[in-house]
């Protein structure tokens, strides 16, 4: 057992030996961490680490590339969801990505509820309008465009549509929101609106992110990964590691040593 | 930002060390003050421990404001974070330690018996060098990131509280052998609140020991055995 990974009781989910393989190349080695319900857990290191690579493994995205193996378990509240249709993975686990991406051709309240058309599951108007309002409530998105849920997504702001994209991973009230780098590409204050929701939707979500800024990993989680060269380095809670990290490989990326 | 940030830490360390260096300076000429023996002491060394507290004053405002700049600007974390805090800690001690030295010399301007003085001026000067080793090995623990000297200056401590009820024993035995008057007990007090000043000094040294071991290891041993 690594001492540099901090156990968790009863995590919401866990990755036992999980190894995902570029041909050849291993991108995320033998990574075995558990997550605390309702938290966020920020995953860090440099580019190349295998941050994206791990948190598109734990939705099965890889499973879309022939040349990519992915090996371990991934359990999800009891259930080995690598023996799970990948349908029913991503009702459980929504996900949103760097660049905002509404459906472009939908309407903001379509895109809500894309998922549910596109997985053909029917719904009564009640039920939809339901939906919408309360994913878009949750992402403190129902005030601004309650009065125009027929307008296209894409005539929102930069941070109104990635919340848009947080609403759309929400409607299905899945129980893990994993994100990629969601404020990269926004300004500073799209992006402080991010993190405050993320630290309101933790109430009733597990969130995992991946991140290039410490600040605001510092800022945002409660637990902290470091990855290094594909291997999961320490995994503590965030105040405990930036301050006073175990592994001196976590010590000098936080340092600026090397990034 | 790295390059900013490390050049920002070292100017900070290189007016830490210059203010200890003053403050190491007060102790050598309160030391030297000690071991002659005179009472009061010559006007030119009270200028000099004067000139250098105003400079001990001026320097903790200036590392004070570079701290705090440091950390809104660079947002360090880690080993930075826990030296600068550290170095915080510790600048707040050395100032006090400045200011004790300061009281030392007014202290030894109110004696008005010499005898009294020279009775128990030899337990004053090895207590008086014994706190000065636990302020010099603990500034040292700090700059150098040397454990064993931050570890020795805490268990020290005890010495030199055992020096300070020693003192207050041969205080009452002496004020036994000298003719009771008005100058007899303003030197005893004076001269009470003295070692006083100087087990308190020594304290401050256990401070910066502490303030040492959080920066080294990230833990808070204050009030907790090291």
């Amino acid at each position: 057992m690594n001492e540099n990974i901090l156990q968790i009781t009863d995590p919401v989910l866990s990755l036992h030996d999980l190894t995902v393989a570029y041909d050849t190349n291993k991108a995320v080695k033998n990574v075995s961490v558990g997550f605390r319900k309702n938290s966020v857990t920020a995953i860090m290191g440099p580019s190349g680490c295998g941050k994206s690579t791990l948190l598109r493994a734990i939705n099965r995205m890889h499973e879309l590339y022939e040349n990519i193996t992915t090996t371990g378990q991934i359990i999800l509240n009891g259930t080995d969801i690598t023996q799970m249709p990948t349908i029913q993975v991503r009702r459980r686990m929504g996900m949103v990505f760097q660049r905002p991406n509404p459906f472009p051709t939908m309407s903001i309240y379509d895109n809500v509820i894309a998922g549910y058309k596109l997985n053909g599951i029917r719904l009564k108007k009640g039920e939809k309008d339901d939906i919408v309002e309360k994913s878009l409530t949750d992402v403190t998105l129902w005030d601004e465009v309650k009065d125009s849920l027929f307008k296209r997504g894409t005539f929102l702001s930069g941070g109104q549509q990635q919340r848009l994209c947080i609403a759309r991973a929400l409607a299905f009230s899945p129980e893990i929101i994993l994100l990629d780098e969601p404020t990269s590409a926004l300004d500073p204050i799209a992006t402080s609106k991010i993190e405050d929701l993320l630290v309101h939707l933790k109430e009733n979500y597990t969130i995992i992110l991946v991140t290039h800024n410490m600040a605001q990993a510092a800022r945002i989680s409660d637990y902290s990964l470091f990855m290094y060269l594909g291997d999961l380095v320490e995994y503590d809670k965030t105040k405990k590691m930036f301050t006073n990290p175990r592994d001196r490989r976590t010590e000098e990326y936080l340092t600026g040593k090397f990034g | 930002m790295t390059i900013k940030k490390d050049e920002a830490l070292s100017k900070i360390m290189d007016e830490f060390e210059s203010m200890a260096n003053k403050v190491l300076e007060q102790l050598d000429l309160l030391e030297h003050i000690f071991a002659s023996g005179e009472i009061p002491v010559i006007q030119s060394r009270m200028e000099q421990m004067d000139e250098n507290e105003k400079c001990i004053d001026r320097l903790e405002m200036k590392i004070d404001d570079r701290i705090i700049q440091s950390i809104v600007l660079y947002q360090p974390v880690a080993s930075d974070i826990r030296k600068l805090f550290a170095c915080f800690r510790i600048i707040t001690n050395l100032e006090r330690i400045g200011d004790y030295s300061i009281n030392l010399i007014h202290f030894l301007n109110r004696i008005k018996q010499q005898e009294i003085y020279d009775q128990l001026l030899d337990m004053i000067y090895t207590m008086f060098v014994s706190s000065s080793q636990m302020v010099k090995k603990s500034i040292l623990s700090f700059v150098k990131e040397d454990r064993e000297l931050a570890i020795w200056t805490i268990q020290n401590d005890v010495v030199v509280d055992e020096m300070n009820r020693k003192m207050l024993k041969k205080v009452i035995s002496t004020r036994k052998t000298i003719e009771e008057g008005k100058n007899s007990l303003i030197s005893f007090i004076t001269i009470k609140e003295m070692v006083d000043n100087i087990e308190r000094i020594a304290d401050h040294a256990v401070n910066i020991g502490e303030a040492t071991i959080y920066f080294l290891e990230g833990r808070d041993i204050r009030h907790n055995e090291p």
